[in-house]
């Protein structure tokens, strides 16, 4: 049998625009499903690099107390010199950490203006080797009465990681229930444009025409449905993704928010196509097959 | 042509349409079926186009076991028979060539072979000359003739009528049967179900008749009824 592409491409075409209304919702909600997607994988990809950036600086520091002697300096760096985990140990006098602080707060010059390094502790910043070890550092230095604090930031990125996951389940929950929405209208949709030619379907099946024959505009129909949603998606996500980095501060690795990575285009893509066949499937299946 | 052996049908709630029909019709019959309404002729009908399967028994049409033939091949098995119903089943928003021509698009002939094939169809109707009107432009027996020529534009071995005269006139209802049998002096089996007693002792052709399900009587060259 020759496939007459052009009779399958006009057929879904007609269909389309007979249920316009039908068709935007289901094209819509198909798009807001996988833009959704989209941003889950984004965010997901972002927070990963943001977490693993941090956990490679990440730097302990040993705030001191102030008056102490040079002895003891030199004693507590040798202590922490000795440590297995420890890489590399920097000792920040008060004027270095003034100068940090003073970059830091830069536009708000009325804290920079109302302070002197004299108020600001000596500490020592010290590279671990691993940056999961933190606790070694404190078990053998915390107890010191030289010593203020240990501040790390390995439980800012801890939070940070717990709360993307959380997010991230709850995001992809939405998108389970967004789909199941697109397939049901792309569902939708089919059925009525079925119910419209249900006339030329009956004599199609009279004058034997294959089920191919008859499915085959109306898969196309919802596919297209689903392809043009993940269009829309991609382009959006994109606009998103572009707005985004501007808001973010230029020491943030940013390599997930540029453009939209080729393994996101599949995904939606396929994803579209999927929901649009589901769809239109489903609807197909009930009304046509006796 | 056709053949059945022991078909019965039963449907839902106990309704006995069919018990223990044999037939068996060759190639290039002209065939009555008649009988009340209710008494299995659509139900036959609907058994040879395998719009329904038999609850017991063989079919054999146009060479093919119904019994065995697989959901996939019910297409093919369409494509070797033509059906005309009572009430046309038009295409209503499409010309008079586009409805016959439909039949030829949507099993995949190509636009070149299908213009010759409609128009001889059309002329064999006698509709060569309305090839552009609407259905409701038309007559009801000029109605039933585009559904003839779409029926037959495909050359089908079995030509199936099911009461193609039930919304006509008597003098229309002659003039489709004609047609009919000019269709069949080309080679093809034709079976019409009817209640028209008037056409069926016209012809006189072979008339199986219905009863509650049962044939009882098969006649060459027979009438509508013995008791009529």
């Amino acid at each position: 049998m020759a496939l007459k592409v052009g009779y399958f491409v006009k057929e879904a075409a007609t269909n389309l625009r007979r249920n316009k209304l039908m068709t935007m919702a289901a094209v819509l909600t198909a798009g807001v499903s996988l833009l959704l997607l989209g941003g889950v994988l984004t965010l997901g990809a972002f927070v990963t690099d943001v977490a693993g950036n941090i956990d490679e600086q990440v730097e302990v520091s040993v705030f001191l107390e102030d008056g102490l002697t040079e002895a003891q300096r030199q004693d507590l760096r040798t202590t922490l010199e000795d440590l297995e985990v420890v890489r590399d140990v920097r000792f920040i006098t008060k004027e270095q950490a003034f100068e940090e602080f003073k970059e830091l707060y830069r536009d708000q010059p009325a804290l920079t203006e109302n302070i002197d390094a004299s108020i600001l502790p000596e500490s020592f910043r010290v590279q671990l080797t691993d940056p999961e070890r933190v606790d070694v550092i404190r078990s053998k230095v915390e107890m010191n009465p030289v010593i203020d604090e240990v501040v790390d930031q390995r439980a800012t990125v801890e939070r940070l990681v717990r709360f993307t996951s959380l997010l991230r389940t709850f995001s992809f929950i939405m998108v389970v229930v967004l789909l199941f929405a697109a397939v049901l209208l792309i569902a939708n949709t089919t059925q009525l444009a079925i119910y419209a030619r249900r006339r030329e379907i009956e004599i199609m099946k009279l004058v034997g025409a294959t089920n191919w024959f008859v499915r085959l505009p109306f898969m196309l129909e919802g596919i297209t449905a689903g392809v043009v949603g993940a269009g829309i998606a991609l382009v959006l996500l994109g606009i998103a993704k572009t707005v985004a980095r501007s808001y973010i501060p230029v020491f943030v690795p940013t390599g997930a928010l540029h453009g939209v990575a080729l393994g996101q285009i599949l995904w939606l893509l396929i994803l579209g196509i999927t929901v649009g066949a589901l769809g239109s499937a489903v609807a197909v299946r009930r009304f046509l097959e006796d | 042509m056709i053949k059945t052996e022991h078909v019965s049908k039963v449907y839902r709630g106990d309704v006995k349409a069919l018990v223990d029909v044999n037939i068996e019709i060759s190639k290039g019959e002209f065939v009555f079926l008649v009988g009340p309404s209710g008494s299995g002729k659509s139900t036959f009908m609907k058994i040879l186009t395998k719009d329904e399967a038999p609850t017991e028994g063989e079919v054999y049409v146009a060479g093919r076991p119904l019994n065995r033939l697989p959901s996939w091949r019910v297409p093919y098995l369409r494509r070797a028979l033509g059906v005309i119903f009572q009430d046309f089943k038009l295409l209503e928003n499409k010309k008079v060539y586009e409805n016959v021509s439909f039949a030829l698009e949507v099993i995949g002939y190509s636009e070149p072979r299908i213009r010759p094939l409609v128009m001889q169809a059309l002329d064999l109707v006698g509709l060569s000359d309305k090839v552009d009107r609407m259905p409701h432009e038309l007559s009801g027996g000029e109605q039933q003739r585009v559904s003839i020529a779409r029926a037959f534009v495909n050359r089908p071995q079995i030509l199936m009528a099911d009461e193609p005269t039930g919304n006509l006139d008597p003098s229309t209802s002659l003039e489709i049967v004609r047609l009919l049998d000019r269709i069949n002096r080309t080679g093809t089996t034709v079976l019409m179900s009817t209640h028209d007693s008037t056409i069926v002792d016209a012809m006189r052709r072979r008339v199986i008749e219905l009863e509650g399900g049962h044939v009882v009587r098969d006649q060459d060259r027979g009438v509508y009824g013995t008791s009529d």
